[in-house]
């Protein structure tokens, strides 16, 4: 219940200064390949009970990466054919419609050798660049094998965090969850040292008809990573006002308030 | 002379130290780079094409690169090997392996376009997902095609246990609801949806771990036990199971019609089952959920049972081994929720049940210098006939609380039965209909910030029962030494039970305060006869074998409970208060007794989560009450033919210590479950039971005396349960240590009695190939009988369960069961064999089952006592043959 009320406030928020159908999208290049992860994260550093997980999947082009969870990507694709408003409520009250709190959308090596990050918070939509290249792994001699690829220990530091990832040569991909990149090998499971966030590979499928890498064409406000990071904070931060502004009752704007401050584990700590 | 050792100059020290270094560092011994350029035929450069290094033979990446936009790499590394293998790989373009020296060298490689085809895997999804308090038990990663009914899929899945009874358990407690997306028709009659809901209409079971019924209270008053909740596919509403089955010998038939259809806002289930097979289906109409313990004891007694015709059947097999049974049941529930919050539901049940059993039964009595062992062989027949209905209106929302509930019973019963010993055959036959009428009200809603509560209850019944024992036993006691035609004890048992409690609830940050009042008045009222028969006619027995005793019992309680809750750490003090009066009241005024107290009850707990996977639960609790009033006669009651017993207990107050504690682990990310219970308790009475056993034909007299009555006991127990997803395989332990010490009084001897029963039970149930499975259990279990310091008697016994499926095609099964009972000198032993041929296309199941079929006689099971062991042979069923066709709705 505490995360739906979460959901809810972005989608209301998102809503309420956004267009709700007939986007526009500019197609990259055809995805061949999807790769599905089970993402675990602990999103209160205190509470080990707070472990949530969602399912993420990884779309993998020639050149281009999109990363996304399955949740927005169902809905995305869903909202696509919606006409009106109606249809569009309709499908968000459905019981149906899966919900997710992980809202990020990530391509990598676009533009070429960067990551481009994309978030909603209320109530705007953010993109930012990083370096493609910014991972500076450690080979070890380690081996597992994980969904019957060979894989091999890798680690690297990262958003100030130890990452320790299992990569298979034999999916001859340079990619991996979140915005991991530069193995010889696909990524099938990278954790931090603490346990805190693990993504771990479910399936590994092919797309046939390929399916388009697209984003959406709109305005997003252009920041840096910094810039990223303190609006998300401030948002975390200024709950309480939000939730007033949407209309929500004493109660669940407190609530909102403390599930906010239970937030506390963010994947990337080094925040400035 | 002093002659002073040489020594090298410091700084030369250094630098030999520093040669050394040099020698030994990387970069000296060669650090080798790699440097290369990769294109496609026509010179263009490739870019993210990845070149790995490894030592010659060896899959262990020792370097890498990547090719940059201009198609260059470069790779360093230090190895002391000889050579290299490259690998030049990449998804769109052909491989490149070349063995190449260890040396820095500029490389060139020209790759062609190649599509590699990936093949697709899918790793199993993990089977236990975990939201906030919620587990999520993936119904398709523990489901195995022999498996038909969710109960079936629910025995393997980890940290839950399904008894033989069909009671769940989820780290060995009970559950306290059992739900249906979210909405609980059954109220605890459970085990007739687990039973035959088919699996295939469930996605998901949740454990609702500390789940608090009442949304109102959510988040306020946490409870320690766990509720299930069946997640419904989508886009299922009507489902259920229909059976129809018959077979020899004798003739049998095997019937079962069970539709269901579940929604948000309706659910109805009906039911109607009749066999002959021994299926005892009135237990699917048992209540096995269990409120939280704690809970204030404002309910009266179960059943009345002054009279039985013993014995009782085994617990431990399945009833369809040994029960020639009768049975019809059927079975309407309803379920509406009109408007938003209120949901009105009915549940109405006729069972019928007629039983036929023959059992040998050696007991054993051990008194300090001598045991007495006697053998009597028991024919019974019983009948059973039980009308019930619940109706009940609730309203669950977070504002308020509603629930009223109005159940109405009506039973019909009789036994008879031949029993068979040395010296006498006696006809037993009992009749023990009765009649109940309840009504519960319960309500709470919101001052503020804080919560009134109101319960009451209501309750009367009426139980007229009689015994009637040709011939007549007890001839020393009863008819002054002389045999006599027969016995007849007849007994009416009225009883009235209200209580009423109000109650508030108060929270202020950390603490919780809830004081509650309220007052319970109960009332019985017992009248016996016992007559004897002679050729010349029946007489009464007068006082000495009558009773008319009315006793009255009136409490009135302050019950607090302080609570101090961090997210971590819960610490509870429950302080009860209470004024008890009873009052006794009976033809001969030298029984008529009156007592008034004021006892206290007090209970400490605590709770902790020590991290998300470990939990600390305690308590220690010390009640101090009156003894049961109502159990108090001063006229014999011919319990059965051989046991005789009068009651005269002066009113006093007895004393329950306890010390209860649970360490529970559950990690679900590992499917690793585990519970360690340790309980210890004291009881403390003035009352002790004079037991007189004749030498002769073990027949009993038990009187009360006023005397200090003493017993301890400890019990622990371990439940451990592991999935192992990579093999689908299913481990679980349950170990148990039982050890009761207490005192008895045996023909005018105070003996000391100790009783301690082991039992250890692993399972695993293996996912061999797809199409292979099985099951396999083992038992032990010991039960030892001291008398004094010596030990009297040692049963161990030892079981094996294999369950073996093997599916020679998609749709067919042919599975092999086999039990084994084994003690010393005896051992049970019985083999069914079923095949099974699914229709896919309509999913119909047509099975052949032999039950049986090396046609074993008889199965032993052993009851313990303080003083006392019962082993009791039962007839089993023989072999028999049922064919039955199956399909869901």
């Amino acid at each position: 219940m505490k995360t739906y009320f979460f959901y809810f406030l972005m989608f209301i928020a998102e809503c309420s200064f956004a267009q709700l159908f007939g986007h526009k999208y500019i197609e990259i290049e055809p995805a061949k390949m999807v790769i599905t992860y089970s993402y675990k994260f602990q999103s209160d550093s205190t509470d080990a009970s707070s472990v949530g997980s969602t399912k993420m999947l990884l779309f993998l082009g020639d050149d281009v990466s999109k990363f996304v969870s399955r949740a927005v990507y169902i809905n995305d694709t869903a909202s696509r054919k919606f006409t009106s408003n109606e249809q569009v409520f309709q499908y968000q009250n459905s019981p149906e419609t899966p919900r997710s709190g992980v809202t990020f959308q990530i391509l990598k090596n676009y533009p070429r050798d960067k990551i481009t990050f994309i978030q909603h918070i209320p109530s705007e939509t953010y993109r930012f660049e990083e370096k493609l290249n910014q991972f500076d792994w450690e080979i070890r001699n380690d081996t597992v094998t994980i969904g019957g690829f060979k894989a091999q220990k890798a680690v690297c530091e990262f958003g100030g965090r130890e990452w320790i990832a299992w990569f298979s040569p034999e999916l001859p991909y340079n990619d991996g969850p979140y915005k991991f990149y530069g193995l010889p090998g696909l990524i099938l499971r990278i954790h931090d040292s603490r346990n805190f966030f693990d993504f771990e590979m479910l399936s590994v499928n092919k797309l046939s008809p390929h399916l388009m890498i697209d984003i959406r064409d709109k305005d997003y406000i252009v920041t840096t990573k910094q810039g990223f990071f303190k609006a998300e904070d401030s948002f975390r931060e200024d709950i309480i006002s939000r939730a007033s502004g949407a209309g929500m009752s004493n109660e669940s704007q407190q609530k909102a308030a403390k599930n906010m401050a239970k937030r506390n584990n963010p994947i990337e700590l080094k925040r400035k | 002379m002093v002659i002073e050792p040489f020594r090298y100059p410091k700084s030369r020290l250094i630098l030999l130290f520093l040669c050394l270094l040099m020698l030994f560092h990387p970069a000296l011994l060669g650090q080798v780079i790699i440097q290369g350029q990769i294109a496609d035929p026509s010179g263009n450069a490739i870019p993210r094409i990845n070149i790995l290094l490894y030592e010659k033979v060896s899959d262990v990446v020792l370097a890498y690169a990547i090719s940059d936009e201009e198609g260059r790499f470069t790779v360093k590394l230090n190895s002391g090997t000889d050579s290299l293998r490259i690998k030049v790989s990449s998804v769109n373009y052909n491989d490149v392996v070349r063995i190449i020296s260890n040396q820095s060298q500029s490389l060139k490689y020209t790759l062609t376009e190649e599509i590699k085809d990936i093949e697709g895997v899918t790793v199993m999804a993990s089977p236990i997902q975990k939201w906030g308090d919620t587990l999520s038990y993936l119904v398709q990663s523990f489901t195995r095609p022999e498996d038909r009914s969710i109960e079936d899929v629910l025995k393997r899945m980890p940290g839950i246990a399904v008894e033989s009874s069909g009671q769940i358990l989820y780290q060995g407690m009970p559950i306290n609801r059992f739900y249906v997306e979210g909405l609980d028709l059954m109220e605890g009659r459970y085990s007739v949806v687990s039973k035959n809901l088919p699996k295939t209409a469930v996605t998901a079971v949740e454990i609702l771990e500390n789940h608090q019924p009442l949304r109102m209270l959510e988040g306020k008053v946490e409870s320690r036990q766990a509720a299930l909740n069946l997640k419904i596919k989508r886009g299922v509403t009507t489902t259920g199971t229909a059976l129809l089955g018959t077979g020899f010998k004798p003739f049998l038939r095997d019937v079962n019609l069970t539709p269901m259809i579940f929604t948000k806002e309706f659910q109805f289930l009906t039911s109607f089952q009749t066999n002959n097979t021994g299926n005892n289906i009135s237990r699917q109409m048992e209540v096995y959920t269990q409120e939280d313990i704690g809970s204030y004891d404002e309910r009266p007694n179960g059943k009345v049972e002054f009279l039985n015709v013993i014995p009782e059947n085994p617990e431990e097999i399945s009833t369809d081994r040994y029960l020639n049974n009768n049975d019809y049941l059927l079975n309407i529930n309803g379920l509406k929720q009109i408007g938003k919050n209120l949901n009105l539901r009915s549940n109405v049940f006729y069972t019928s049940g007629n039983q036929q059993s023959t059992t040998n039964v050696l007991r054993s009595f051990y008194i300090p210098d001598d045991t007495l062992q006697f053998t009597e062989q028991f024919d019974n027949k019983l009948f059973a006939g039980l009308l019930f209905a619940n109706f009940s209106i609730s309203r669950n929302v977070r504002k308020n609380y509603l629930q009223n509930d109005l159940k109405i019973q009506r039973a019909w019963g009789t036994q008879s039965g031949y029993v068979f010993s040395e010296n006498t055959n006696v006809l037993q036959s009992l009749t023990n209909p009765f009649k109940n009428i309840s009504n519960e009200c319960r309500l709470y809603y919101p001052i503020g910030k804080h919560i009134w509560e109101f319960h009451s209850l209501v309750f009367f019944d009426q139980n007229q029962h009689s015994l009637k024992a040709e011939p007549g036993q007890f001839g020393e006691e009863l008819n002054n030494g002389e045999t006599y035609d027969h016995a007849l004890q007849e007994i009416d048992v009225r009883r009235l039970h209200i209580a009423n409690s109000a109650g508030l609830f108060f929270n202020a940050g950390h603490w919780n305060f809830s004081p509650k009042l309220g007052v319970i008045y109960r009332q019985q009222i017992l009248e016996s006869s016992l007559f004897i028969r002679e050729i010349n006619g029946e007489s009464f027995l007068g006082p000495e074998a009558s009773n008319h005793v009315t006793t009255c019992g009136t409490q009135s309680y302050l019950l607090t409970d302080i609570e101090y809750k961090t997210e971590k750490l819960k610490l509870k003090g429950t302080f009860s208060l209470s004024a008890q009066k009873a009052d006794l009241s009976e033809e001969n005024p030298e029984n008529v007794q009156s007592l008034t107290k004021l006892l206290h009850s007090n209970r400490v707990s605590l709770d902790y989560r020590i991290h998300s996977f470990w939990r600390i639960l305690a308590y220690w609790e010390n009640k101090l009450r009156l003894n049961d009033v109502e159990e108090s006669y001063s006229g014999y009651i011919l319990n059965n033919f051989r046991s005789l017993s009068k009651n005269v207990v002066p009113l006093s107050t007895k004393k329950m210590q306890r010390f209860y504690s649970r360490i529970e682990h559950r990690n679900q990310i590992t499917s690793l479950f585990n519970t360690l219970i340790y309980v210890y308790s004291i009881n403390q009475s003035n009352n002790t039971i004079n037991n007189l056993v004749n030498d002769d034909d073990g027949s009993f007299v038990s009187t009360n005396i006023s005397s200090p009555a003493f017993s301890k006991t400890h019990f622990s127990q371990v439940y451990s349960s592991k999935y192992m997803s990579f093999m689908k395989t299913t481990l679980s332990l349950r170990a148990s240590l039982a050890l009761k010490q207490g005192q008895s009084l045996v023909n005018g001897k105070v003996i000391k009695t100790i009783n301690r029963i082991i039992s250890i039970d692993p399972k695993i149930s293996i996912h061999l190939t797809p199409w292979m499975n099985l099951d396999y259990s083992v038992g032990y279990n010991e039960i030892m009988t001291f008398i004094g310091k010596e030990n009297k008697n040692q049963i161990r016994l030892t079981k094996y369960n294999i369950n073996f499926f093997w599916f020679p095609a998609k749709n067919q099964l042919i599975s092999l069961t086999a039990d084994s009972y084994s003690r010393s000198a005896k051992s049970d032993f019985f083999v069914d064999v079923l095949y099974r041929y699914t229709i896919t296309r309509h999913k119909i199941d047509l099975e052949i089952k032999c039950t049986n079929i090396f046609n074993s006689e008889t199965y032993t099971s052993y009851l313990s006592n303080d003083f006392s062991v019962w082993e009791s042979t039962i007839i089993v069923r023989p072999f028999q043959t049922l064919l039955s066709f199956r399909f869901n709705f």
